[in-house]
């Protein structure tokens, strides 16, 4: 009787006040679809520029020499007056960078092992005008194979997706923080609806949780509405629009599994808001029920 | 069962609505708070259901110290305390039957219980044959007793009534007070603010008067105005000298209020 009596209440609360609950959801879902592209976008380029964080602007790709050569060569390109920091990274490194590269392309993965991947030195440089004296300089070291360089597509990546993430967070918050006084405010205007019955429901003893919860679901289900739909459209939006663009150097493809997992921290993120949405919507009423 | 120790209500810090008021009722007793419009009748009510805490003083209800009592045990409290008011309160969408039996759906009582305590209770109150109307389809006198029988269905042992009959004629009136009669004798205690004189006078019942916030006047088999009882007793002789404001009256009410002998046997 008591789960009944609930999900009666809160379905007919929605019912009554159609329009501010669609506009709630919308808020929930434009505020969550905006969140969830931008985790998405912000996972390509971290994929795309996982070799160049942090300043690296040249990856000088080494033999299979020993440990000692490499040190050797490290220590060497350390000294050089245009060097702010040579970085050393292992084959075992490598290898796991290579398995977030192609988190998607499973059969690669299984192909190779630590061993194939290629040790290398990655260097920040004091002045990026000096880049091209360094590259050639790197290349003629002995045991140094390849050098790879950041592009200037590589630096803009970089920054839009810096840009992307202040961005989309501010956004998102200050979208987020809409959705939850949007929901809010569908909660008091059903309490308010039925502020007649509610009174009579103190007046006989109704517990608080009893009157309060009906009002905790809806919110709820506000919430989960618009997170659900935020996920749905952020999947195929990604997956019609952006998953088989060709943007060269920007690698466009994201696991399924960060999909998945990014989409239901989104569904939690839209059950919080409805959530602290009809707690702050029924804290008045608290108050003065008190 | 209830008992007013010192007991003060003020407003926004300005308004004193009740002024240190004591007195205590047993146990199956009926009580009727008479006073004029804004003497406190009201507010006491409001204070025995916890709707309101006084600003001062302590307050029991059913052996609990309903002052100490934590917010959210409040609706357990009003388990124990029925209430009718002059507006009846009715849900106007909900027929008379759904009226009743919602007061024992929303206290989580199983239905079973409800199929059986509903017709009972409208039984007692003479609605058995309008289980089905809504509140609109039906007199104000007829209203009044769906509210009653509300109050009444989970068996509390206190019944509050704020001018129950306010709203209502004379002869509708005796009806209503006929029904909270029955339901004091099988041992629920009223408490009843009003100011009507005819039921307080017809009734012979415990009257307790306020004036301004002051108890003035706490009185067995009591009538309205207390000057004209047709007994005088001492207790309402003090009761009129605290009227004319004597600077010893205070302490002669609070006399009048605890040493009725009877009201403690009762």
């Amino acid at each position: 009787m008591r789960a009944e009596y609930v999900v009666g209440e809160a379905a007919a609360n929605l019912r009554r006040n159609m329009l501010l609950v669609v506009g709630a959801i919308l808020a929930v879902f434009v505020s969550l679809f905006m969140t969830y592209m931008a985790l998405i976008v912000n996972e390509m380029a971290r994929k795309s520029t996982i070799r160049w964080q942090e300043g690296i602007t040249i990856v000088a790709w080494l033999d299979d020499s020993d440990l000692a050569t490499h040190s050797a060569i490290q220590s060497e390109v350390q000294g050089w007056d245009e060097v702010k920091r040579a970085e050393y990274v292992d084959k075992l490194a490598t290898w796991e960078e290579f398995q977030v590269f192609f988190a998607d392309q499973p059969e690669l993965i299984q192909e190779a092992d630590a061993s194939a991947m290629p040790a290398s030195v990655r260097l920040e440089l004091i002045d990026n005008e000096t880049h091209a004296t360094v590259v050639a300089r790197l290349s003629r070291i002995p045991g140094v194979d390849d050098v790879d360089e950041a592009t200037d597509a590589i630096e803009d990546t970089l920054e839009a997706s810096r840009l992307l993430n202040t961005g989309g967070i501010v956004l998102g918050v200050a979208l987020g923080l809409s959705a939850v006084v949007m929901i809010s405010n569908t909660v008091r205007m059903a309490i308010y609806a039925r502020r007649e019955e509610i009174g009579i429901m103190k007046l006989v003893g109704a517990s608080n949780w009893f009157v309060r919860t009906p009002f905790l679901l809806e919110g709820l289900v506000e919430g989960l509405v618009g997170g659900a739909l935020a996920f749905l459209a952020g999947w195929f939006g990604y997956r019609t629009f952006i998953s088989n663009l060709d943007l060269g150097i920007i690698q466009t493809q994201v696991s399924d599994s960060f999909l998945i997992s990014r989409g239901l921290m989104v569904l939690l993120f839209a059950a919080a808001a409805g959530a602290i949405g009809s707690l702050v919507g029924l804290r008045r009423y608290l108050q003065e029920s008190d | 069962m209830i008992k007013l120790q010192g007991v003060t209500k003020v407003y926004d810090g300005a308004t004193v609505a009740v002024r240190d008021a004591t007195a205590s009722i047993q146990k199956g007793e009926f009580v009727f708070l008479v006073g004029p419009s804004g003497s406190g009748k009201s507010t006491i009510i409001h204070l025995l259901m916890r709707e309101e805490k006084p600003t001062s003083g302590e307050i029991w209800v059913a052996g609990r110290n309903i002052v100490e009592l934590p917010d959210w045990k409040v609706p357990y409290l009003r388990r124990s305390v029925g209430t009718v008011f002059q507006d009846f309160k009715l849900l106007p969408n909900k027929t008379v039957f759904e009226n009743v039996a919602f007061a024992l759906e929303v206290i989580g009582r199983p239905r079973g219980m409800v199929a059986q305590q509903v017709p009972k209770v409208l039984k007692l109150v003479g609605l058995s044959s309008k289980a089905d109307r809504l509140p609109r389809q039906l007199s104000g006198g007829e209203q009044q007793r769906v509210s009653v029988a509300r109050a009444f269905v989970n068996r509390p042992l206190i019944l509050l009534a704020d001018e129950p009959t306010g709203n209502l004629d004379p002869a509708t009136s005796v009806g209503i007070m006929r029904l909270l009669d029955r339901i004091n004798r099988t041992g629920t205690t009223v408490v009843m603010a009003t100011h009507d004189h005819a039921i307080v006078d017809a009734m012979r019942r415990r009257v307790i008067q306020l004036e301004r916030g002051r108890i003035v006047r706490d009185e067995n088999r009591g009538v309205y105005e207390g000057g004209r009882a047709p007994q005088g007793t001492p207790e309402a002789e003090s009761a009129s000298v605290d009227e004319t404001s004597s600077p010893n009256g205070e302490a002669a009410v609070e006399d009048a209020a605890t040493d009725i002998p009877t009201s403690e046997g009762a």
